[in-house]
């Protein structure tokens, strides 16, 4: 699937997007965590929970509305990651 | 002692050219903070007449700092222009940061009270507690840049602060906007037409004076704390000052409430091509941060020749995914028009988009446009469209008039995408049902800045709401609004929210002020301020029937991506709302409901 990086975690991961393949949205971000290691960590969790304002999208729709880290994730999914980030 | 007042108002009536100083009402200060809310207690005890023209002799503009505007609390650069607003007779209050408040402070006047209109073009200069009304007939006609320029060079001293109006003011167009620092706008709701209309083009300050603070040892500690809130907060330490609040394009447009082409879809394939972080990527020279502002989301940008600032997030969609325009330099060269001739880059953009819509749909016929094809994706029509529109030439004339009455000119009003005639900014409410019901109570029409529910249904800042849930979104939206209303009165820049709450607000008030207010308390003049403005907008005429959206948005469901076949419930959601602010069915504050507030 293609995951998607963004704001300060293209700093980072040095990419826009990749393809990893997993089977959960956990198992995923175990995988970039491996990856990419503390400091990506550091970046979306606070101990075990997800730092408040995180988003993480499995096509357009926020996790927590579906399984959160058990979410089921298929080939051609597209997932997509924002640290806490505002505007307007 | 009352500390982040000056106790001064500066009073100047432009048809005789009278200038008065008056004592601050310290009783008005405790109950309406200042800013918004002062201002607009002020700007209704003195225009009696709700119904009044807002270009009439007799209407005033406000221009009001916070007890906060100029002490060293973050962010504590903003001043509101309060007057009844030439977009739409709402009442209106624009603010803006920069520089500009906190030299009015610094001169010695919490706010400046313009009344009547001058037989000749003015502008208002201000040094440390003098006051002189000037000739102003060589500036008219100059843009915003050339008056702040030659207001420097005239009065010798490049640190003055100008708060001016370009073309589009003087022309009266309905969404002209006020700039200072040349590229700070108090945009919104056409406050600079209402300053052209009186020939002021400019007030010019300068002020060395301080700015007392009530408990010194107590306020060391406060700013301390609130400091480190910020410079600990992932959203102000790092999301805004590396990527500014463009930052939100992707995400916005990720989620699927990224107003596309005059909001007929909700994404937009060119969104990570004209975003935060590509903008940060190609364009980008340095951060640029307002008076006392820690977190510095302002963009130096540099293009060419043209050394410009932003756009800003709104600005940056308005110009590229409303009007599919995948040009993101001809975008920021028509931010930087915009920021030049005085216009209001909302209402620019939405307005150009509902004239794109109406001339593909035929409404708008090729023989009314002087050559420039209106289609979508035209990049020569934005970059043309800031001066057309200023100078009202040709068919910038009808531009002028903004989205609404545009579109109602041709019979098709509904291709206007607006609130209380307002152009709403850049979220598409089926993705958003809270921010949908702050478009459409926002007291001053199509906004996002009264009551941002973007925070807690999409960013999930303070905490996590679901955007496609009705429940409790009446009472949320209503808390969010009158927050609001404390720190647009407070002086401060409403982006502190991200890191403070209610309770910080409080510790810095009281610090400076000395007021000792409650958390209760200060919540109580929020929803007080909010419900002034709803009562000054019942007076003028609006009705339960202008809290509404197009039909767009309430009857057609989205046609893509993850919101796809979603519609905002507005009529359910307005129910609830109103309940929760103790107003009737019709939307009106109970007698019970003002004697609470004191009102």
């Amino acid at each position: 699937m293609i995951v998607k990086y963004f704001a300060t975690l293209r700093k980072i991961t040095g990419v826009q997007e990749e393809n990893i393949n997993a089977k959960t949205v956990g198992e995923l971000l175990e995988i970039i965590e491996g990856k990419y290691g503390k400091e990506f960590h550091d970046s979306i969790f606070s101990g075990e929970n997800f730092k408040k304002g995180v988003i993480i999208l499995k096509n357009g729709k926020n996790v927590i509305y579906l399984d959160n880290l058990n979410t089921k994730l298929e080939d051609n999914d597209i997932v997509s990651i924002f640290p806490p980030v505002a505007g307007g | 002692m009352i500390g982040g007042y000056t106790g001064k108002i500066l009073r100047v009536n432009l048809t005789d050219e009278e200038i008065n100083i008056e004592p601050l009402n310290e009783n008005y200060a405790r109950k309406y903070i200042g800013g918004r809310g002062l201002a607009t207690k002020y700007y209704m005890d003195i225009v009696k007449d709700a119904k009044i023209d807002p270009l009439d002799e007799k209407n005033a503009i406000i221009f009001a700092t916070g007890p906060l505007t100029g002490t060293p609390s973050p962010s504590a650069s903003r001043y509101m222009v309060v007057t009844k607003g030439y977009l739409n007779n709402a009442i209106a209050g624009s603010n803006s940061g920069g520089f500009f408040g906190p030299e009015l402070k610094f001169a010695g006047f919490d706010m400046v009270i313009v009344e009547g209109k001058a037989n000749r073009p003015v502008y208002l200069f201000i040094k440390d507690g003098k006051v002189e009304l000037r000739d102003a007939s060589h500036l008219w006609g100059k843009d915003t840049h050339e008056t702040t320029d030659m207001i420097h060079k005239e009065l010798g001293d490049d640190k003055i602060e100008v708060a001016c109006i370009g073309p589009a003011g003087e022309n009266l167009v309905r969404f002209a906007a006020i700039i200072n620092d040349k590229h700070r706008a108090a945009g919104r709701t056409g406050v600079g037409a209402v300053m052209g209309s009186k020939k002021l083009k400019a007030i010019a300050v300068r002020g060395t004076g301080k700015i007392q603070i009530a408990d010194k040892s107590g306020f060391t500690n406060v700013l301390k704390d609130k400091l480190k809130k910020i410079k600990e907060n992932s959203v102000t330490a790092q999301g805004l000052p590396t990527y500014g609040t463009a930052v939100l394009v992707n995400i916005i447009n990720s989620q699927g409430l990224y107003p596309t082409k005059n909001f007929q879809f909700g994404q937009w394939e060119h969104a990570n091509e004209l975003s935060g972080e590509s903008m940060s990527e190609k364009y980008l020279i340095k951060n640029k941060a307002c008076f006392a502002c820690p977190i510095a989301c302002g963009r130096i940008t540099k293009l060419d020749d043209l050394d410009s600032e932003g756009p800003e997030y709104e600005s940056l969609w308005t110009m590229s995914a409303d009007l599919d325009i995948k040009d993101f330099e001809k975008v920021i060269e028509a931010n930087y028009y915009c920021d030049k001739y005085g216009l209001d880059t909302i209402s620019f953009g939405g307005t150009l988009a509902a004239a794109m819509e109406l001339y593909e749909k035929g409404f708008i016929k090729d023989s009314e446009l002087d050559g420039i094809k209106l289609k979508f994706g035209n990049a020569e029509a934005l970059v043309k469209a800031p001066e057309l529109i200023a100078f009202r030439k040709g068919f910038g004339n009808k531009l002028a008039e903004g989205s609404y009455r545009l579109a109602s000119s041709y019979g098709h009003p509904e291709f206007s995408m607006s609130a209380k005639k307002q152009e709403l900014p850049a979220y598409d409410p089926r993705g958003a049902y809270g921010h949908g019901l702050e478009y459409a109570t926002s007291n001053r029409g199509g906004c996002h800045v009264r009551g941002y529910m973007i925070s807690p249904e999409i960013l999930g800042l303070p905490e996590k709401l679901d955007p496609l849930k009705i429940e409790g979104k009446g009472a949320y939206t209503k808390m969010f609004q009158d927050l609001t209303a404390v720190i647009d009165s407070s002086g401060l820049c409403l982006f502190t929210s991200f890191a403070l709450g209610a309770d910080d607000y409080k510790d810095l008030l009281n610090a400076v002020t000395g007021f000792n207010y409650t958390t209760e308390e200060i919540m109580l003049a929020g929803e007080r301020i909010w419900n002034l403005e709803r009562i000054y907008d019942l007076n003028a005429g609006f009705t339960k029937n202008d809290d509404s959206l197009p039909p767009r948005l309430t009857k057609e469901p989205m046609p893509d991506g993850p919101n796809k076949g979603s519609v905002l419930p507005l009529d359910i959601l307005l129910k609830d709302y109103y309940k929760a602010r103790g107003w009737d069915e019709e939307g009106r504050p109970t007698k019970e409901k003002l004697k609470s507030l004191d009102l």
